[in-house]
């Protein structure tokens, strides 16, 4: 019974999440002509018209909102999946080859995680120039650790378990035992983590853009916006509330969906995943 | 015999420090500009700048050498607790940073505090009375400040504490008064981790077995829990601390540029921005010593409280 009622929470959860990622997707379509510069109702305040109110050059919020939010999405994305591929490779890797090779792994984790993470970014960002392209390297270089960890410790773990021993002395080929046993086992504990990482990322994004160190000018995004919201703060405080509403909003029902998801594949992990 | 694995931890970390100091340095070299150039451009104005001018400036701040050699000269340097001068306060990066690591790390201890208070509280709070009503809201606040982004949370606090309300400074710095807001922004969003931790570690240590032992000898509800499971709670919680005091160092870039705090994070950033190299070098390099420093003592700190893990260091060897 109670099994029923989680299913039916966590399929309304991804629902409203399908839902507002559709917003995101046509975006453009929907909301696409608000964002032109129109002097002349710059300044609005919320209204019916413009439920977010315009910004200093009279583009709707509501419509830059949702055009920021998809750039944002789709980097964090892009990221994810990258992130994803290195750490899968080498946390496989480093977890059966043990020796030298897991100790140096375990030896740069630690460089890496030396440095404050924003300190890292920033410098990385220098090094590459800002822009679209070095945000998502300088953030890749950060995010494929988490997963790679993740991995590594899985494969250690199950390396020793009883079933993998069962295919070891049946004769079964490393590839066999990789593919249809550890992989499994694995994507379990992946798929929550993937949801949970795209909202971090996203917020990631948001502040490094805000510094003005992402995303550029011309372009929508929720960081920029918030921080143009910053130099108008007194007479159109409009400007930095709702962008981050909604960034926050679309955080929350990550974070959310990724918490059920994780609770309902992998009870037992949902502590030591959600440190990272 | 036993100071063996301990000795061998410093060893890493000292290694560790090592590298960090290597990769930043090389990070720094490889990136695109040149800084002489640039400060001359600001110095002089828009004015054309002369190569040859370029050029000797350069010598003089010793940009001209090799990779290797750039280095050592830095390294050396640094041994003898000389990190180079900014190029754009004049002062030694040193100074800079020890003028300026009072007010971040009054943030970070502040900031940390308060996640402590709010994630330890909150967490037992919600696992004693389980799936009640505190544990729901609790879960949802959690859920709440590990989404809402920290920096519009912090301009939102600003905004309506600061301006609207007048209860803190906006721009000059007033000592404490000033940190207390952003003290509360980053407790607020650092605290999602602990809630969590804190809680499962109650509800998993509830159901073990030394807990029936200790109901069993006679011991009420009180003894036990503050006696037995509390302790075994707080180990993860050691751990969390340290990572969040790390989080802390990093995350303040945003929240000190925010309230325009005389902090580590905004000089570092106003360096970053004007390619201030010998100031980004140290300052990153100083930040990375600070985490060394704290994830070692952290380390230390988990072999004294849990045996488990001293008696597991040696049984590997």
């Amino acid at each position: 019974m109670k099994r029923n009622k989680e299913n039916r929470s966590l399929i309304v959860k991804c629902g409203v999440l399908a839902f507002m990622l559709l917003l995101i997707v046509f975006s453009k379509l929907l909301f696409g002509r608000g964002d032109v510069v129109t002097t002349a109702i710059a300044n609005t305040p919320p209204c019916w018209q413009h439920p977010f109110g315009t910004d200093n050059l009279g583009r709707d919020l509501l419509c830059r909102s949702f055009i920021g939010l998809r750039l944002s999405l789709l980097m964090a994305f892009i990221m994810q999946v990258i992130c994803l591929a290195l750490g899968v490779t080498i946390g496989t890797v480093v977890g059966y080859a043990g020796g030298i090779l897991d100790k140096l792994f375990v030896f740069l984790q630690n460089v890496i995680l030396s440095f404050p993470g924003t300190v890292l970014t920033l410098c990385i960002m220098l090094l590459l120039g800002n822009g679209i392209f070095s945000m998502i390297v300088a953030l890749c270089i950060f995010g494929w650790l988490s997963y790679a960890r993740l991995i590594r410790s899985r494969v250690l773990t199950l390396r020793q378990a009883n079933f993998i021993k069962g295919e070891i002395a049946i004769g079964s080929s490393l590839f066999r035992i990789h593919f249809f046993h550890i992989v499994p086992n694995v994507i379990r504990t992946i798929i929550p983590m993937f949801t949970l990482m795209i909202g971090h990322m996203v917020l990631a994004i948001a502040g490094l853009s805000f510094l003005g160190f992402g995303v550029q000018p011309p372009n929508a995004e929720i960081g920029l916006m918030i921080q143009d919201g910053m130099t108008y703060i007194r007479s159109a405080p409009w400007m930095f509330i709702f962008p981050g509403l909604v960034l926050a909003v679309y955080s929350i029902l990550f974070n959310t969906v990724g918490d059920a998801l994780q609770d309902r594949f992998d009870p037992h992990d949902s502590v030591n995943a959600s440190k990272m | 015999m036993k100071a063996l694995p301990i000795l061998k931890k410093l060893l890493v970390s000292v290694l560790t420090a090592l590298f960090v100091s290597f990769l930043t340095y090389g990070l720094l070299y490889i990136s695109p500009g040149d800084p002489a150039e640039l400060l001359l451009t600001e110095k002089m104005g828009s004015m054309g700048v002369q190569k040859e001018v370029v050029q000797r400036y350069a010598e003089q701040l010793g940009l001209n050498k090799g990779f290797l050699e750039m280095y050592r000269d830095w390294f050396v340097n640094m041994l003898h607790g000389d990190l180079g001068t900014s190029y754009k306060t004049g002062n030694p990066v040193l100074t800079d940073f020890l003028s300026r690591l009072g007010c971040s790390a009054q943030l970070a201890l502040l900031s940390t505090a308060i996640s402590l208070v709010l994630g330890v509280g909150l967490g037992i709070l919600s696992a004693r009375r389980r799936n009640g009503i505190i544990d729901r809201l609790t879960r949802f606040f959690s859920a709440v400040s590990l989404s809402v982004p920290s920096f519009w949370l912090a301009i939102l606090f600003l905004w309506i504490f600061a301006m609207k309300l007048g209860w803190f400074p906006i721009a000059d710095y007033q000592g404490i008064r000033s940190l207390i807001l952003p003290g509360v922004v980053m407790g607020v969003s650092g605290c999602a981790g602990l809630i969590r931790v804190t809680r499962s570690g109650v509800l998993d240590n509830l159901s073990e077995g030394y807990v029936v032992t200790a109901r069993a000898r006679g011991l009420n509800d009180r003894q036990v829990f503050l006696g037995h499971v509390l302790k075994n709670v707080m180990l993860p919680v050691v751990t969390m601390v340290t990572s969040s005091l790390i989080a802390h160092i990093g995350g303040s870039v945003i929240i000190e540029n925010i309230f325009s705090l005389p902090g580590v994070g905004n000089f570092l950033l106003r360096a970053l921005r004007s390619k201030d190299f010998p100031a980004i070098l140290g300052f990153v390099f100083l930040m990375g010593m600070i985490v060394v420093v704290l994830t070692t003592v952290a380390d230390l700190l988990y072999l004294a409280i849990d045996p488990r893990v001293r008696e597991g260091m040696y049984e590997k060897k």
